[in-house]
């Protein structure tokens, strides 16, 4: 069960494949699965506890004893009118609300408060944002919000760059022509730029933004493809396939693409993934991607922006280290492979 | 020590016990002798031959004891080796002293500069080196004259450069550059591969040294070509009383040049002595299988010789392709036409660059001509559709040169049989397997080789998967593009055997495409020979020897191959020029090689291409002199 990933360990880049794939195994899981074992929707708003931190939940229960518990749960009893005017301010503006948060320092009865609506098993394992919903939840959902738009970036990028690099690496002509004119024309066009305009003459949508990056990310997949494939045409096989009677078409998509190039193909889907996640949570953050209620990392921390330095570092800090985790687990994955295909071409 | 350099006294170079192991691992246990325990010894002009198959460590001893092979691989040497009474290993900067048993056991050590200076000059002075690949020894940016001008420089020949140019034109000329005047400005990829040999052997000289060592000099060289070098190493030999130690795969060079032989195998040398008396009367069983690797081909009959009645199967008719170099551009297949007819084996032979391969190409499709008809059964080939195309090329088959560059890395060797099968989807999955193994089978494979990558077998191996590749669609007609060349002699008698027992079996008609002569007269039934892209004469295989070739050209190609001291073949090559082959236009295209048309200047030879006509006893030939 083990010995395939101690294997792994001992190749050149193992660390990295192995430690880049378990990133991204556990994002993708999470992403499926996610809304199974989640227990609050990232829609659904719990006015009776906003921003409740996580540590409340979590370490209270793990460090007070029963008694203990009777004793706070006596003291929230005499603190209850309290409770009910502070959920009151929260129905009102947000804005207003994390202000008055800010002008009021939690006195020593709201502690109390906290703490008690975390033995009331509130569930809130990773707190909630300045609307009670919860982190997780808000977490899961923007894991769905940035894979999902990085898929389609791949598929644009890989599922147009494969086909012309296969094609203007082995014909001569008019595809290289092609090519070479569709690849100058998108690379001529800065990339940050070019999504800025398609978001402002289109309307924002961030599947249509996540296109336009794999449009962006066409040529150098192409390119990439395109020389490997043009090295290899003149090799032996290449024209030992012809003389045993293959097509064309199986040349390219058996010997040259499956057989040669999957590998370039993993390395570029894992890399673009990253880049993908990367300008999602930016242009999130920024307000053009992904909008609210719809949730996405980049506008978890956008709305976070206020409560920051009031102490509710909590809203802040799990997407931030999400996206990190995200990206390096993609990028690892990615650098890994092509240290090992390296490793295999140079033997 | 000084008994040593006494009994050292006559001897040029003397090796003695030298061991290289390399590390294999790193950890100081397990090494990889790659030299174990080696003695040998040049004295002042002898040519001493060192014959062996690839991997047996030639090339690792010579590098050894020239300290080339420093830093390469952490290595562990035993043993001496002295140059004119000089001890050559502490040189090589490779030890450090190590007392244990009395032996010296040496190790690398850092770079040592002194040391690398002195084995420095004693490389470029006393020994000197000249490598297979004459052109990739030669840097591409350097002029042929500046690479003269450095090597006269760096043997500290006196006198500035006008002196050092025209001493530099003198060498040239006598390696036999007659025009080295023009060659001097010209750089290494204008030249062909055998000036560029001749070019290296004279920067050799330069530094009149004392030992030659030649690696493999005439490998990648044409046989007439080749010819022409051996020639020149006698002569050297005779004139500058120049010692060469001959590294050579082929026992026919060996054969030919050498007084004293050594016989290495994995790293050991197991039979030496004088040549004629090795070679005749081995004592070594792997020395007899270098002798007679192709013994029982001789006392084989070729099966059943093809009648002359034999259906057509293959009619090339008239084909042309011009190739573009360039902003010139010539014929590489001018107006070919030949018959090949069921069952037999017609061989084509000639230089490289006569239209061999093209011919192959052409005629498989696998690039477009400029005229001509291929007629398979009467089909013309050149004109079918796709999908006649494809039932076509499972009855013509082909088997190239490298198998390793024909067999995709990363494909199990199952997944590279199955292909032909599966492309059409004919058959099931069961049916494809039994076919596996059963053309597994027929070339002696083992059927779980199936599921092998094409990296883990040996070379032979991995022609017999090509082998067995071209067999799975049971073709009728297999072109064979120098299939086994590439291969080392035992190999290549097994595949030739191999070869030979499908023809008797399935009936197969082979085109058989080679540069080897002698392999060519054991299997083939017709053979033709081209040059300059035209077949200028076909000969049963009976009729192809000195003696009954028409064309001069046949003759020069047969009286070159190596064989041992025939002073009839010698004499013969004597007749030819020594020039290069140059394309001409118009007329006969061997004019400047032929020795009967410089004797009688015959005016149509200028103008008029000769026509390929019929002679006595079943040949043909295109050539305006040569007698019925």
């Amino acid at each position: 069960m083990i010995s395939p990933f101690l294997r792994i360990l001992g190749k050149p880049g193992g660390y990295r494949m192995l430690l880049g794939g378990l990133l991204v195994f556990l994002l993708a899981l999470v992403t499926i699965t996610g809304t199974y074992w989640t227990r609050f929707k990232p829609d659904e708003m719990d006015f009776e506890h906003p921003l409740v931190p996580p540590k409340s939940a979590w370490l209270t229960r793990l460090t007070t004893t029963a008694d203990g518990r009777k004793a706070l749960m006596e003291s929230h009893q005499n603190a209850a009118p309290s409770t009910s005017s502070s959920s009151v301010t929260e129905e009102g503006d947000d804005l207003l609300g994390a202000l008055k948060e800010e002008e009021h320092p939690p006195t020593e009865a709201s502690t109390a408060k906290v703490e008690f609506s975390a033995l009331r098993d509130h569930g809130h394992v990773l707190g909630t944002d300045k609307n009670g919903r919860d982190m997780i939840a808000l977490l899961v959902a923007g894991a769905r919000s940035c894979f999902l738009p990085g898929l389609v970036a791949c598929a644009v990028a890989l599922g147009i760059g494969v086909p012309l690099g296969l094609f203007a690496g082995f014909y001569e002509g008019r595809w290289r022509m092609f090519a070479r004119i569709f690849n100058g024309t998108l690379l001529s066009m800065p990339r940050m730029v070019l999504i800025l305009v398609v978001i402002c003459v289109l309307e924002p949508n961030v599947y249509i933004t996540m296109a336009v990056l794999g449009a962006t990310l066409i040529p150098r997949v192409s390119e990439l493809i395109a020389t490997r494939v043009r090295i290899l045409s003149g090799m032996g096989f290449i024209l030992a396939a012809k003389e045993g009677g293959l097509g064309d078409f199986r040349i390219l998509t058996r010997h040259l693409f499956w057989y040669q190039n999957r590998a370039v193909f993993f390395i570029q889907f894992s890399l673009i993934m990253a880049e993908s996640i990367l300008t999602e949570t930016t242009l999130s953050y920024l307000q053009f991607g992904t909008k609210p209620p719809d949730v996405s990392w980049g506008n978890i921390i956008e709305g976070s922006r206020l409560t920051f330095f009031s102490g509710q570092y909590w809203i802040t800090f799990f997407p931030a280290v999400a996206i990190i985790m995200a990206i390096l687990g993609f990028f690892y994955l990615g650098d890994g492979l092509n240290a090992r295909l390296a490793y295999r071409e140079g033997r | 020590m000084k008994v040593v350099e006494e009994k050292n006294m006559h001897s040029l170079l003397d090796i003695r016990d030298l061991c290289i192991s390399f590390e294999r691992d790193g950890s100081g246990e397990k090494y990889l002798h790659a030299v174990n325990r080696i003695s040998l010894r040049v004295d002042p002009g002898e040519i001493v031959g060192i014959i062996g198959q690839s991997g047996s460590g030639k090339t690792t001893l010579i590098m050894g004891i020239l300290g080339l092979l420093r830093g390469a691989v952490p290595g562990v040497w035993r043993g001496e080796a002295f140059l004119d009474g000089k001890s050559l290993l502490p040189l090589c900067g490779e030890y450090a002293e190590e007392k244990s048993g009395g032996k010296i056991v040496k190790r690398n050590t850092p770079f040592q500069s002194a040391q690398e200076k002195l084995l420095g000059d004693l490389r470029g002075r006393d020994i000197v080196t000249i490598f297979q690949e004459p052109r990739a020894a030669l840097d591409p940016y350097f002029r042929v004259g500046e690479h003269m001008l450095e090597a006269l420089r760096r043997s500290r020949a006196p006198g500035g450069e006008t002196e050092l140019r025209t001493q530099g034109i003198e060498l040239l000329q006598d390696v036999g550059l007659v025009d080295a005047a023009r060659l001097w400005d010209l750089h290494p990829h204008q030249i062909s591969g055998g000036m560029a040999q001749r070019v290296m052997i004279a920067m050799a000289l330069c530094a009149r040294p004392k030992l030659l060592v030649a690696d493999e000099p005439s490998t990648a060289l044409d046989v007439t070509t080749q010819a022409k070098l051996l020639e020149l190493f006698r002569r050297l030999r005779d004139k500058h009383g120049l010692a060469i130690l001959l590294i050579s795969h082929d026992i026919g060079v060996i054969q030919e040049i050498s007084q004293r032989v050594y016989v290495m195998r994995h790293g050991e040398v197991v039979e030496s002595g004088e040549t004629r008396e090795v070679l005749e009367n081995f004592q070594h069983p792997y020395t007899g299988s270098l002798v007679k690797a192709f013994a029982h081909f001789e006392h084989i009959p070729a099966t059943s010789i093809a009648n002359s009645d034999a259906v057509s199967l293959l009619e090339i008719k008239s084909l042309r392709k011009r190739f573009q170099q360039g902003d010139k551009s010539f014929w590489a297949l001018d107006d070919v036409s030949l018959e090949l007819r069921e069952g037999e084996t017609y061989a084509l032979v000639g230089e490289s660059g006569s239209g061999k391969s093209t011919l192959a190409l052409s005629l498989m499709v696998l690039q477009t001509v400029n005229g001509g008809e291929v007629l398979y059964k009467g089909e013309d080939v050149l004109k079918a559709d796709k999908k006649r195309m494809r039932a076509l090329r499972r009855e013509i088959r082909m088997l190239f040169q490298h198998p390793e560059a024909v067999l995709n890395p990363g494909m199990t060797v199952g997944a590279i049989l199955s292909e032909g099968l599966e492309k059409d989807g004919e058959f099931t999955r069961n049916e494809i397997d039994q076919r596996i193994s059963e053309v597994l089978d027929q070339v002696h494979l083992d059927p779980s080789h199936a599921l092998r990558f094409p990296g883990n077998l040996s070379t032979g191996e991995k022609q017999r998967v090509t082998i067995a590749r071209a067999l799975i669609t049971r073709p009728k007609l297999l072109v064979c593009d120098e299939p086994v060349s590439s291969l080392d002699l035992a190999i290549q008698a097994q595949i030739m055997e191999l070869l030979r027992e499908f023809q008797g079996r399935l009936g197969l008609t082979y085109l058989f495409i080679s540069h080897n002569l002698q392999l060519v007269k054991l299997l083939a039934h017709r053979i033709g020979v081209m040059y300059m892209g035209r077949l200028v004469e076909e000969a049963p295989a009976g009729g192809f020897t000195t003696e009954g070739a028409r064309h001069p050209y046949t003759r020069l190609l047969l009286a070159s191959v190596p064989s041992m001291g025939d002073e009839t073949s010698r004499s013969i090559c004597a007749e030819f020029p020594d020039v290069e082959p140059v394309r001409l236009e118009g007329g006969c295209l061997f004019r400047n090689r032929c020795p009967w048309y410089l004797k009688s200047r015959n005016p149509e030879c200028e103008n008029k291409t000769p026509p390929l006509r019929n002679v006595l006893g079943g040949g043909k030939v295109a050539c305006h002199l040569a007698g019925d």
